[in-house]
C-alpha cells in the first residue's frame, strides 16, 4: 500500500506542477498578446527624455543663475563666480515609471573661475542635484560632494548666456515632447514663424500651428539634444543651432528615427527673458552606417 | 515526462517572444518622399505609383565607370536570389544624375542590360535635384567635355549628335535605399552589405508574410470520405514561423500530411507544427506533402469553391479560396 500511494503523491505533485507551469505559460501569452513592443519602447525613450531635459533644464538655470549672482545657493560656492565649465555629468535613477516616486541624481563635476583680491582663482567641484520630479519644485536638494583646487582657468564663453541658451533648448525640447515647461510662455508668441520640411511634407505657420502638424507625424516620441551652437547675430539676437536625436513611432505607427536640425533665432526681451522670432528645421540622414556620406 | 514539458512549454515562450521582436527596420523620419520625374519608358512617373511595393532605389549615371555597373550587378544577383514572390513585390529604382546624357532610351538599354525588370528613372535638373535632396543623397561633377572614346562603359549610346560624343563624370552617393511598401524609408544599404543580410530586410517589410499559390484540389470518388489539396506556401518574412492549424468547413478534419514510402509501402503522416525557415516554399504535390480533408461533409465534386484557412504561429490566419473546375 505504501509505495502505492507515494506513487500517487508523486503523480498529484507533478500534475500540480504542469498545471502551475500551464498558468504561468497562459499568463506570459496573454501578456504577449497585450504587449505592444512598439509603444513600450516608445514610453521608455519619451520618459527617459523628460527627465533629462528636466534635469537639465533646472541646472542649466541653476549654472546662469549662479553667474548672473541671482542664485539662493550663492553661498555654497567661492563669491564672484565669473565662468563656469562642466566637465563631466551623469543621470541615475531614473524610475521606470513616470509616477514613481523615486528620486532621481544628477552628478555634475564644474570647474569654475572666480575672482578674489583682483585675481582669477580656479576651482573644481563635484555636486549631486537630487530631484523628485514629481513635485511642483523638483528641485530637493543639491550635494557637493567634493571640492578640490585646479589650476587650468577655463574660456570666458562659458558664462550665464551659455547656460540661459541651454536652458532653453532643453525647455524647448520639453515642449516638443508635449509638456508644459517652466519656461512654456516664451513659445507663446503668435508672430514667430515656424518653417518645417519633413522629406516632401513642408509645413510653415506660427510655432504653435506648425507644432501642432509636427505632432501628427512626432506626437509619440522623445526628443535627446546632440549639439547646440550659438552665435550672437545682432546685440540681443541670437542664433541656435540645434542636432537633435528623435526616436518614436510615426504616424503609421512605425517606429521610427530622425536627426533633426533647427536653426532657431531668439531675442533676448529683458534679464534672460527670451522671445522666438523664427524656427527652421530639417531632417537629415541619421547616422547609422559609416560609409553613407561617401561618394564615389 | 516533466522535463519535456517544461522544455516544450520554454520553447514555445520563446517563439512567442521572437514573434513579438521588432524587425529593427526604422523609418528614417525626413529621408525620402513622393517625388515626380520621367522613367525609362519615357513616361511621367511618381514614386507613389509604386506604393504597395518594396522599393530600393540609388543613384549612379550610365558613363559612370566604377561603382553604378557593379552596383546594377550587385542588385541583379539580389534580386536573383529571392524568392519569385518577393521579386514581385520589389521595383528597383535607379535614378541618374546625369539627366542630360541619360535619355529614357538610354537609360533603358542600360538599365534593361542587367535585369528587365529594373526601372532606370531619369527627367529634368529640377526633378532629379529634387530626389537627390530628399533622400540626403549627393553628387558633384568632377569632369567635363570628357571624350566619349576615354570612357569605359557597359552600353554606348547610339548618336549622331557629334555634341554627345563629349561627356560629364560625376561622383555620387552610394547608397541604396529601401523603402517599405508604404513609400517610408526603413533602411540604408550599399554593396558591401551582404546579401543574405538585404534579403532578409527586404523579405521582413512584406506586409503578407505568408504567400500562398497554385491551389487546386484532387477531384475524388463519389462516396470518398476524404480529399486533398496541392499548391505552394511560402514564408516571405525575415523569421521562422509555425504552420498551426489548418481549418474548413468541408470536412471534420484538417491536416496537413506528408506522403512517407517505406519498404515500398505508402504511408500519410500528420505533420503538426511544421516550420517555416524565412524564405522557404513548401511545395504541396501528390506523394509528397498535402493538404488532407477526412471526413467530408459532401464529396468534393459537388462544391464549386473551397474554403480554407492556415493558421500561423506570427502571420496569423492565412485564408485560401480553391476554385474547382469540374
Amino acid at each position: 500500500m505504501q509505495p502505492k500511494a507515494s506513487q500517487n503523491i508523486n503523480t498529484l505533485k507533478c500534475l500540480y506542477l504542469v498545471l502551475c507551469l500551464l498558468g504561468l505559460y497562459s499568463t506570459s501569452v496573454n501578456a504577449l498578446v497585450e504587449y505592444n513592443p512598439i509603444q513600450k519602447k516608445s514610453q521608455q525613450a519619451k520618459h527617459y527624455a523628460q527627465t533629462l531635459n528636466q534635469v537639465a533644464t533646472i541646472v542649466m538655470g541653476h549654472y546662469a543663475n549662479l553667474l548672473k549672482n541671482q542664485s539662493t545657493h550663492l553661498g555654497n560656492y567661492p563669491k564672484n563666480i565669473k565662468n563656469i565649465q562642466i566637465i563631466d555629468a551623469k543621470l541615475k535613477g531614473i524610475p521606470s515609471q513616470p509616477k514613481q516616486q523615486i528620486q532621481t541624481e544628477f552628478t555634475v563635476t564644474i570647474q569654475l573661475n572666480y575672482l578674489e583680491n583682483h585675481t582669477i582663482k580656479t576651482q573644481q567641484i563635484q555636486e549631486a542635484f537630487i530631484f523628485n520630479l514629481n513635485k511642483d519644485n523638483p528641485l530637493v536638494q543639491i550635494v557637493q560632494l567634493q571640492q578640490a583646487l585646479n589650476s587650468r582657468i577655463i574660456g570666458s564663453e562659458f558664462d550665464a548666456l551659455h547656460y540661459l541658451n541651454r536652458q532653453f533648448a532643453y525647455s524647448w525640447l520639453l515642449l516638443l515632447d508635449g509638456y508644459n515647461t517652466p519656461h512654456s510662455d516664451l513659445f507663446d508668441d503668435n508672430s514667430a514663424n515656424y518653417q518645417l520640411v519633413i522629406g516632401a511634407r513642408n509645413y510653415s505657420g506660427t510655432v504653435h500651428e506648425t507644432l501642432k502638424k509636427r505632432t501628427a507625424w512626432m506626437g509619440k516620441g522623445a526628443h535627446l539634444l546632440r549639439s547646440i551652437k550659438a552665435v550672437n547675430t545682432s546685440n540681443n539676437t541670437i542664433q541656435l543651432s540645434l542636432i537633435i536625436d528623435w526616436k518614436g513611432v510615426s504616424a503609421n505607427n512605425k517606429w521610427s528615427i530622425a536627426k533633426i536640425k533647427q536653426i532657431i533665432e531668439i531675442k533676448k526681451i529683458d534679464r534672460g527673458i527670451y522671445k522666438i522670432i523664427d524656427v527652421n528645421e530639417q531632417h537629415l540622414l541619421p547616422d547609422i552606417a559609416p560609409w553613407e556620406k561617401i561618394l564615389c | 515526462m516533466l522535463k519535456k514539458i517544461i522544455l516544450g512549454l520554454l520553447l514555445g515562450f520563446s517563439v512567442a517572444n521572437l514573434a513579438n521582436s521588432n524587425n529593427g527596420l526604422s523609418v528614417l523620419s525626413g529621408v525620402g518622399g513622393n517625388f515626380s520625374a520621367v522613367d525609362m519608358h519615357n513616361k511621367p512617373m511618381q514614386l507613389d505609383d509604386y506604393k504597395g511595393k518594396i522599393v530600393i532605389l540609388g543613384f549612379g549615371y550610365t558613363n559612370c565607370a566604377d561603382v553604378c555597373p557593379f552596383t546594377l550587378g550587385y542588385l541583379k544577383q539580389l534580386y536573383e536570389q529571392l524568392p519569385k514572390f518577393a521579386q514581385e513585390k520589389l521595383q528597383i529604382m535607379f535614378v541618374t544624375v546625369d539627366p542630360e546624357y541619360d535619355t529614357p532610351k538610354h537609360l533603358k538599354e542600360f538599365v534593361s542590360y542587367f535585369n528587365q525588370n529594373f526601372l532606370g528613372i531619369t527627367g529634368t535638373r529640377e526633378q532629379i535635384d529634387n530626389i537627390v535632396q530628399l533622400f540626403k543623397a549627393r553628387y558633384t561633377q568632377i569632369g567635363d567635355n570628357i571624350d566619349v572614346e576615354n570612357v569605359r562603359r557597359v552600353i554606348h549610346k547610339k548618336t549622331s549628335d557629334k555634341t554627345e560624343d563629349k561627356v560629364r563624370l560625376y561622383s555620387h552617393s552610394v547608397t541604396l535605399y529601401l523603402l517599405d511598401q508604404d513609400g517610408e524609408t526603413r533602411n540604408i544599404s550599399y554593396t558591401g552589405t551582404p546579401k543574405k543580410e538585404f534579403i532578409t530586410r527586404i523579405l521582413s517589410l512584406l506586409k503578407n508574410p505568408i504567400k500562398t499559390e497554385n491551389f487546386r484540389m484532387k477531384q475524388s470518388a463519389k462516396n470518398a470520405k476524404s480529399g486533398a489539396a496541392y499548391g505552394e506556401i511560402t514564408n516571405l518574412s525575415g523569421a521562422e514561423d509555425v504552420l498551426l492549424s489548418i481549418s474548413s468547413s468541408i470536412a471534420k478534419k484538417t491536416q496537413l500530411h506528408e506522403t512517407q514510402v517505406v519498404d515500398g509501402f505508402a504511408k500519410m503522416v500528420h505533420r503538426s507544427n511544421k516550420v517555416f525557415a524565412p524564405g522557404q516554399t513548401l511545395v504541396l504535390k501528390p506523394m509528397s506533402y498535402h493538404i488532407m480533408f477526412m471526413g467530408l461533409n459532401k464529396p468534393i465534386n459537388n462544391l464549386k469553391i473551397v474554403d480554407l484557412v492556415l493558421t500561423f504561429k506570427n502571420a496569423g490566419d492565412v485564408p485560401i479560396s480553391i476554385k474547382l473546375r469540374h
